[in-house]
């Protein structure tokens, strides 16, 4: 999985941090999208976009990940948005019942400009 | 008869030994000190009985001559005072011994003692003679009197007891022994056992055995032949427990020599059969089913020896029927036999099960025999799981009592099928689902519902590296995929500490945190999903789903 991190200074969401993840969100994998993630709500920006479009693949422990970063924005007052799953990463939230908990946006520009 | 206190204050301290010690010598040694004492006695010792021998063994001898008596180690029971006593069961005073005709003057002659006054008694445990304790001789010279007799009795109630504890501490030492050699067979018996089946295409395997008392008299072997086929062996040595494990043992060192020259069913029979026939005793014999199987054509070539009639099952549920009947007697009865082969031919879905009777003679708590019928019933119900679901049936069928017999049990389907070993590293999820991703694309799923067995597949995976394996990446998982017309199975097979099945239960969605979501999402996507803990080594999980494509 690759793992891109960049800070929008301005936008319709205020200072923004934007998480770029690609390839598959596995056991193997996750530690370094929890670690990213952690990161990023520790700069305390007005919000966190994750961009999962080149996300093929996600299992419990990726949804953990994002669980576990959408209590930690919350508590800091942090905006978190999903953004450009594709259908399969999607059934996986809905799976769980977790779509409804999130924040989700078709696409990285629908979140950035929401 | 009247005690003075002193010397009943010496015996309640004799008596405080028994609880700090279970050295039996101490304790007789302080006995016949204190009694000695008491009693003003010039030598004294205590013989325990040797029942089988007949004869009475020196525990310990005190005084002059005390080695000297110790050396000569047994006496027969009938010989001299001390034989008397123990074959007749009541005490003996003696004023002066050299004119008691049931003297025994040889051991003074050996020892250079001169024995005069002696008391004997039996000394008895739960009404049973378990020895004889001697005073020989005051060392004021005057012989022994009643009294003496009654006070020495109470000390050897003590002995008595002493010597009782003894024997049943050694006894259970004995058991603990046998107990702890019993379970480094049933170690070593496990470990000879096919744990790691071979893998071939077309050909899912799969083997359980249960021993009914540690060893069983079993005997299971399943190997690939040179030119690819299948061999599996499973037999049955009459008898149970250790004779008939070790000749059981022996069978199986005999077969793999054998099978290896020539692996033909009739043959190789037909030489085995000599050899256990010519090294049976007491009519011991062996059952025996022999099979090889073309993973290519499902072709079965088989041997069968008084066993009972494989059965196979599929490719629908409720498919059953049985390989035929044995033709030929057990092995090691007549020398004069022509085993031969017959042959069957497996359709892809179809699974054959070898057992042994030990299956059929499962019985529950009130006495009912699973039996034949049932037996088929189970194996028929799916025959993808029939091997698991069985060993589960005979588990609840039992509810968890000694077996009757022990069981062996191997199935081999044919179809479909394919299994890789990946190791229990993390960044071998991402191989596994490579190679389930091809299986399942090419068996007809779509991209969606190929993801969503990913997802399921991802999830058992991980479970085992996390919580089998504790994220060890050293140990191996192995995924068997199987496929059918309207099936898709996965197996996952680990090497670890047996689970609990109880983990296999998915938690509430309304409980909104991170983790504890994999086995929801098992659950979710497959139709069907079984814990194995029936294995003799390590947990399979197995996972169907039923027809394509259900995902939106």
């Amino acid at each position: 999985m690759q793992i891109r991190t960049e800070v929008l200074e301005s936008g319709a969401l205020g200072r923004t941090v934007v998480i770029t993840a690609d390839g598959e969100v596995d056991m193997h994998e996750s530690p370094r999208l929890r670690k990213a993630l952690a990161d990023s709500i520790g700069y305390r920006p007005a919000a966190v976009v994750v961009d999962l479009a080149g996300v093929t693949f996600i299992d419990s422990s990726g949804v953990a990940t994002l669980v576990e970063a959408m209590k930690l924005a919350k508590a800091a007052g942090v905006a978190l948005i999903l953004a450009g799953m594709i259908d399969k990463v999607k059934d996986v939230f809905a799976l769980a019942r977790l779509d409804k908990f999130f924040r989700l946006a078709a696409s990285r520009r629908e979140a950035l400009g929401a | 008869m009247v005690f003075k206190t002193k010397d009943l204050e010496r015996l309640l301290d004799v008596y405080a030994l028994l609880t700090s010690t279970l050295d039996l010598k101490a304790v007789l040694t302080e006995v016949l000190k204190k009694a000695g004492t008491v009693l003003g006695a010039e030598a004294s010792n205590i013989m325990l009985l040797d029942a089988a021998a007949g004869e009475l063994v020196y525990e310990v001898a005190l005084g002059e001559a005390g080695l000297r008596i110790m050396e000569q180690q047994r006496l027969k029971v009938g010989a001299g005072i001390a034989g008397w006593v123990a074959k007749n069961l009541k005490p003996l005073l003696v004023e002066d011994a050299y004119k008691d005709p049931r003297f025994f003057p040889g051991f003074d002659k050996k020892t250079g003692f001169r024995s005069k006054s002696i008391i004997c008694l039996p000394l008895f445990a739960k009404d049973q003679l378990i020895g004889v304790a001697e005073l020989i001789n005051k060392k004021n010279g005057t012989p022994f009197t009643p009294g003496d007799q009654a006070l020495f009795t109470r000390y050897c109630g003590i002995a008595a007891i002493a010597i009782d504890n003894a024997l049943l501490h050694r006894k259970a030492l004995e058991q603990d022994r046998l107990q702890h050699d019993m379970k480094i067979a049933e170690q070593i018996q496990s470990a000879s056992l096919p744990s790691d089946i071979p893998s071939i295409r077309n050909l899912r395997v799969e083997c359980r055995s249960i021993a009914c008392r540690y060893v069983a008299g079993d005997v299971v072997d399943i190997t690939r032949l040179a030119d690819g086929r299948l061999a599996v062996l499973v037999a049955d040595v009459s008898g149970k427990g250790v004779p008939a494990a070790l000749f059981g043992a022996k069978f199986s060192a005999d077969f793999e020599y054998l099978a290896q020259a020539d692996s033909e069913g009739g043959a190789l029979l037909n030489r085995l059969n000599a050899i256990v026939t010519r090294r049976s005793k007491r009519g011991i014999f062996i059952t025996a089913v022999y099979a090889v199987i073309d993973p290519a054509s499902g072709v079965v070539e088989f041997v069968n020896a008084g066993h009972l009639p494989p059965v196979i099952v599929g490719p629908l549920p409720g498919d059953c029927r049985l390989a035929g009947a044995s033709e030929y007697p057990p092995l090691g009865v007549m020398e004069d036999i022509d085993y031969k082969s017959a042959r069957l031919t497996l359709a892809p879905g179809e699974r054959i099960v070898f057992m042994t009777d030990g299956v059929w003679d499962a019985k529950s708590p009130s006495g009912a025999r699973l039996g034949p019928e049932k037996v088929q019933e189970i194996l028929a119900d799916c025959p993808e799981l029939a091997v698991p679901r069985l060993m589960k049936a005979i588990g609840r069928f039992t509810e968890g009592q000694a077996l009757a017999d022990d069981i062996t049990v191997v199935g081999v389907g044919y179809g479909d099928y394919e299994e890789r070993t990946f190791s229990s590293e993390t960044k071998s999820l991402a191989k596994a689902r490579q190679f389930v991703e091809k299986l399942a694309l090419a068996h007809g799923f779509d991209d969606r519902n190929t993801g969503a067995i990913l997802l399921a597949l991802t999830e058992a995976v991980s479970n085992i590296i996390k919580h089998t394996y504790h994220m060890n990446p050293d140990e191996k998982i192995r995924i068997g995929v199987g496929r059918s017309a309207d099936q898709f199975s996965i197996h996952i097979r680990d090497w670890g500490d047996r689970q609990d099945p109880g983990r296999f239960v998915s938690r509430d969605l309304a409980d909104i945190r991170p983790g504890g979501l994999g086995v929801r999402y098992i659950r979710e996507v497959m139709d069907v999903v079984e814990f194995d803990d029936k294995l003799w080594d390590g947990n399979e999980l197995h996972m169907l789903v039923r027809g394509k494509n259900k995902c939106r």
